[in-house]
């Protein structure tokens, strides 16, 4: 009864891991907020933009680097990085690294941070005087 | 000898980061709107991405323990201006293979607290650590910490 309890309970690890990207997904929703609100948030690299406040579904595999701009005030670069979290990392092992594979592959097993970005822009200088 | 395994557990799990606070000149009035900023000192090397993560993840602890960030210049806030001494994440990967200290990351600050006429209001130092975790542990919390400590140093007791 015991072992078959044990079994039952291995077979349901063994099934439940690695799927990371089936309970995740390969996107994730990231909060971007500013103070003013109203800003133009901008990709470069993907051609992306979104005024604050907005949640982005960015893919989880890559890094993203965007620019949080308002006329008037000093324009603010900000990074959201995709990381390994340890505890999908454990989970996956338990498939013997097969479905960390799949999971990598794919993006599932990446977490963007930071998810709620909240980006305070600071006035810009006022112009420099020009001589006649 | 169970609850040292369950804490054990729980820092490998959850990341066994710290910070302290130490206030240096205590708060003439609590500073519940502000505006922030901070310079790594000469002796420090900080990225433009360092920079963004420690603004956001300051901003992030500060607000959510109800202390309003706000531009420079805002009409009734004081500012928060920090200098950063030491800026060190360490490395991960020594810290999870190795641990007993290899890899460790290390953070210290001190903040100048200014009244909304500009007058110094208080000084504040935090510092703070990270020797395990899971993963190695990530430095992110030990900013989050620091969020943490420099909010209790600009409204005491929250």
């Amino acid at each position: 009864m015991a072992c078959g309890l044990w079994a039952a309970l291995g077979i349901v690890l063994w099934a439940g891991s690695g799927c990371a990207t089936l309970v995740r997904g390969t996107h994730q929703d990231v909060m971007i907020d500013s103070v003013p609100p109203g800003a133009e948030v901008l990709e470069p690299s993907s051609g992306g933009q979104w005024v604050t406040p907005i949640s982005v579904s960015f893919p989880r595999k890559h890094r993203h680097e965007l620019v949080v701009s308002k006329p008037g005030y000093q324009p603010q670069q900000v990074y959201i990085r995709s990381e390994v979290p340890f505890t999908w990392w454990a989970i996956d092992a338990f498939t013997l690294c097969i479905s960390t594979l799949v999971d990598a592959l794919l993006g599932g097993l990446y977490d963007l941070e930071p998810a709620h970005v909240t980006v305070v822009l600071d006035p810009a200088p006022a112009p420099a005087a020009t001589s006649p | 000898m169970t609850r040292l395994g369950l804490l054990l557990v729980l820092c490998f799990a959850l990341g066994c980061a710290s910070a302290d606070l130490m206030v240096i000149q205590p708060l003439t009035a609590p500073a519940g709107k502000v505006s922030m900023g901070f310079e790594p000192a000469p002796t420090v090397s900080m990225n433009d991405e360092q920079k963004s993560l420690l603004r956001t993840l300051l901003t992030s602890s500060l607000s959510s323990g109800g202390v309003s960030v706000v531009p420079k210049g805002e009409p009734g806030a004081g500012s928060v201006d920090g200098s950063i001494t030491t800026y060190d994440p360490g490395n991960r990967a020594l810290r999870w293979v190795i641990g007993f200290g290899a890899g460790s990351a290390h953070f210290d600050s001190t903040w100048s607290v200014k009244d909304p006429a500009g007058a110094p209001a208080g000084e504040c130092r935090v510092v703070g650590s990270l020797y395990m975790g899971g993963f190695g542990g990530s430095y992110d919390s030990v900013l989050e910490k620091v969020g943490e400590r420099l909010r209790e140093c600009l409204v005491p007791g929250r």
